[in-house]
């Protein structure tokens, strides 16, 4: 495994991912998301604070900052923005080719992995260099020390982006997390990870159970906030580290702080991670099938098939035949076609129930019986049970079918067959979301049915808007990117917030009080038919191609 | 010296995509011929190092391919059926990038990339983004690919899919004089790909070696078996449904016809020399019917 090789490998595959317009939103996304993560005293929201202080705009802070959210944030959605680099060899066939040279696994995987971070890294610089203009918009110390502002995006965010660069090929190689699963698994460690990681600090100050850094800086900044404030009993959990929204203004006492102070040790430990990143790239060659698909074993959600046969034989314009055209001896094929054309209907019906089985097709069993003993569970367990209990599963359960939606022509290349076929938009488009609207109806419906018995008609109605736009949205999410992997990413969070955690706005559970269910109604209501149109709109692009 | 010996492959659901596959290959061009499912893919993987055959063994100048692939792999040139490219990347850059996984010097590839972009006429076109590459253009990237660490074992999965008659011809020139002292092994639907190129052809079908030899030998085998002559317009589904009809031809005064069978097939019918495409016809229907 040769060094310069390893660059060659990753800076090729950097450059085919660079060129892309997908590419270029993310660094602007950047630049918007550090303007939000930066908000000036007297936004309505806050996004670091120590119970009603916070530190001023210095270079030190603004780094650590920024760097912190940008890993809480963009560490989660990272993941999904680089989960493809093996998987697009897959698809492409590269692979094929790749196999069949020297390059070992663990070059190969290593090399995706760095690809993975540069990609990571860029929209780090980008968060960085954003993070230092803004310091000067905001005016609040204006003496810009480059050191200071770029040391926790590279002691705190670098590390951890090499580890998700390094879980996300990790999944990649591994056959069951390869897919959707996987993009629910890696959510659900990466909301243990944040936990786990804020508490870690409180113990031993340095460790490898910290991931994301945040249990490292935290007692630095409660111990600047007591240094500064020495009459407040400050404790660690009155850190609040995120978005927090207010009706009113935040008016945040603040203090100088140059930010957190790197000792050898500190820097010993977030270095580390990027041997952890390392090692686990190595462990992910363990389970790489080489892209032998006899060498994968079926995971819960796929099943393994042999390769594609050869392809159907077909007649050379230029006179050449193609083997095994003429060797069926058997009765002419004007004898076996019905002459008479098909009969003409619309079949709308037909074509909803043919994309639900096409929803459905390939689930375990188990899935079929767990949805709909989250059915029964919501119409016959306690109210309170079915509000705390059932709905945030039954409303994470059917995430893997919602999220195929609007992806299955660009897997499956199948396109050119279904936008030749009649009115591809009226019909097509409809029938997907009915499928998906289908699937929720009978595991998130029966919760709005359940409320509407109980006399919670705004809970209902707030179920009830959930049911028509969450697959709206998937669809929209899966006709514009063509593959799963954004939705799932966003409508985690969504359901993290709403239906998890109860926030009102996002809260389509019906589990919130009656006003707030009735503007999430209202909400939801404007993202279903925002999402119908803009699924239309990528299907009508799509045809106009 | 390339050897197959009794190679099997099972997939995992059951699909047995050879059965038994013996052969041995020397210098020169192979034409592998099948229909549809025969198994030509799995056995181009198999000695491609892409994938492990069940049973049996695949030896490269004596070396077992699947415990020593590197072996095979420094010297193989290999285009998969359906080969696609990185979209943003131009030709130059995608080949280096393949040639940095085929653990080729930088400068030398770049040399080589040339020249292979030369001969495979696409000199004008290299610094283009491949996404908005025709299929044809693409092949022609698949192909430059597979030549680029000189191999002297090449194998080619349906190369000429995409190219149009012009680019064809040209491919079939490449390959004839690319064979020499390498080892070429050309799987395709397309009989007259073979034709022109193959010194040596296997037929496989249901995972299977049918036969094999030489061309003449092939055509010699069915001489006296292949037969010529014109019948009315209505006898013609009724011929098919008792022979094997190689092609049909509409003339002034009916259907000019060539039907592969033991005897005479019909009143005025005359010996004519066998084609390829009838060996092949011939072979994978007796093969059928032996299976039947």
């Amino acid at each position: 495994m040769s060094a310069p090789r390893l660059a060659r490998l990753a800076a090729a595959d950097f450059f085919e991912r660079s060129r892309s317009v997908g590419f270029l939103v993310m660094l602007v996304s950047g630049v918007w998301a550090a303007n939000v993560f930066l908000p000036p005293n007297g936004a309505h929201y806050a996004t670091l604070q120590v119970a009603n202080h916070r530190a001023l705009y210095s270079s030190g802070y603004t780094g650590l900052l920024v760097a912190l959210l940008t890993t809480l944030f963009f560490g989660l959605a990272g993941f999904y923005l680089v989960k493809d680099a093996v998987d697009r060899d897959r698809r492409t066939r590269v692979g094929d080719v790749l196999a069949a040279t020297r390059l070992g696994s663990p070059t190969y995987l290593l090399a995706k992995a760095f690809s993975n971070f540069l990609v990571l890294a860029s929209l780090t610089a980008v968060l960085a260099v954003s993070a230092g203009v803004l310091q000067m918009v905001r005016g609040e110390d204006m003496i810009l020390r480059p050191l200071e502002l770029l040391a926790p995006f590279v002691w705190i965010t670098l590390p951890y982006m090499a580890v998700v660069a390094a879980i996300a090929v990790l999944f990649e190689c591994v056959p069951f997390l390869r897919g959707g699963f996987g993009n629910v698994v890696w959510f659900a460690l990466w909301i243990a990870g944040i936990a786990i990681g804020s508490q870690a600090g409180e113990r031993s100050g340095v460790t490898y159970r910290d991931a994301a850094g945040m249990g490292l800086v935290v007692p630095q900044i409660v111990a600047a906030t007591k240094t500064a404030f020495p009459a407040d009993t400050v404790k660690s959990h009155d850190v609040s580290i995120g978005v927090n929204v207010r009706e009113g203004e935040w008016r945040l006492t603040t203090f100088a702080w140059r930010g957190v102070s790197w000792t050898t040790r500190l820097i010993a430990a977030r270095a580390g991670w990027f041997a952890i990143a390392a090692l686990l790239v190595l462990l992910a060659a363990l389970p790489f099938d080489r892209f032998d698909a006899a060498r994968r074993f079926a995971g819960p959600w796929r099943r393994t098939r042999a390769p594609a046969a050869d392809p159907a034989p077909v007649i050379r314009g230029d006179g050449g035949t193609a083997a095994g055209e003429a060797v069926i001896v058997g009765a002419p094929a004007a004898m076996l076609l019905d002459a008479r054309p098909a009969t003409r209907g619309s079949g709308f019906a037909g074509l909803v129930l043919a994309e639900i089985r096409l929803a459905l097709r390939g689930l375990p069993r188990i899935w079929g019986l767990v949805a709909l003993g989250l059915a029964i569970a919501a119409l016959l367990a306690p109210l309170t049970g079915v509000k705390m209990v059932v709905a945030p599963i039954a409303w994470v359960w059917p995430l893997l079918v919602w999220s195929q939606l609007g992806t299955r022509d660009a897997r499956t290349g199948t396109a050119g067959l279904f936008d030749s076929s009649p009115r591809p938009l009226a019909r097509q488009i409809p029938a997907a979301w009915l499928a998906g609207v289908a699937v929720a109806a009978v595991t998130g419906g029966t919760i709005g049915a359940r409320l509407m018995i109980a006399g919670d008609a705004a809970g209902a109605l707030a179920c009830a808007a959930g049911v028509l736009a969450v697959p709206a949205f998937a669809l929209a999410c899966g006709s514009l990117s063509g593959t799963s992997r954004l939705f799932e990413a966003l409508y985690l969070v969504i359901w993290y917030l709403g239906v998890a955690n109860h926030v009102p706005a996002v809260d389509f559970s019906g589990a919130s009080v009656p006003d707030g269910a009735f503007r999430t109604a209202m909400t939801f209501a404007i993202a279903l038919v925002a999402s119908l149109v803009v699924a239309g709109w990528a299907r009508s692009r799509r045809l106009a191609r | 010296m390339l050897v197959i010996e009794s190679v099997s492959k099972r997939y995992p659901g059951g699909v047995q995509a050879l059965r038994d596959f013996s052969l041995t290959l020397g210098p020169g061009v192979l034409g592998l011929l099948g229909p549809n499912g025969a198994g030509k893919s799995t056995l181009m993987r198999i000695l491609a190092t892409t994938t492990r055959a069940s049973s049996g063994r695949v030896t490269w100048e004596g070396a077992d391919v699947a415990r020593e692939p590197d072996r095979v792999r420094e010297v193989l040139g290999y285009l998969p059926q359906d080969f696609g490219v990185y979209p943003n990347l131009n030709a130059i850059e995608f080949l280096e990038y393949l040639a940095a996984a085929k653990g080729l010097e930088p400068r030398a590839a770049r040399r080589r990339i040339d020249g292979l972009l030369e001969l495979v006429n696409l000199t004008a076109d290299r610094k283009r983004p491949l996404g908005g590459f025709s299929g044809g253009m693409r092949q022609r990237v698949g192909i430059a690919q597979a030549l680029l660490n000189d191999p002297r074992l090449l194998i080619v999965d349906e190369p000429t899919a995409g190219l149009d008659p012009e680019e064809r011809v040209r491919f079939r020139h490449l390959l004839h004089d690319l064979a020499g002292e390498r080892v070429v092994i050309l799987s395709t639907h397309i009989v007259s790909d073979v034709e022109a190129v193959a010194n040596r052809i296997a037929l496989i079908a249901g995972g299977r070696l049918v036969t094999e030899g030489e061309p003449e030998a092939l055509l010699r085998g069915l001489e006296g078996n292949v037969w010529e002559w014109t019948v009315p317009a209505a006898a013609l589904d009724d011929l098919r449904r008792r022979h094997l009809v190689s092609s049909a031809a509409r003339r002034g005064d009916g259907v000019q016809v060539r039907v592969v069978a033991g005897g005479a097939p019909g009143d005025g019918a005359r010996p004519a020399a066998p084609t390829l495409e009838e060996v092949y016809l011939h072979a994978i229907a007796a093969q059928r019917a032996g299976v039947a």
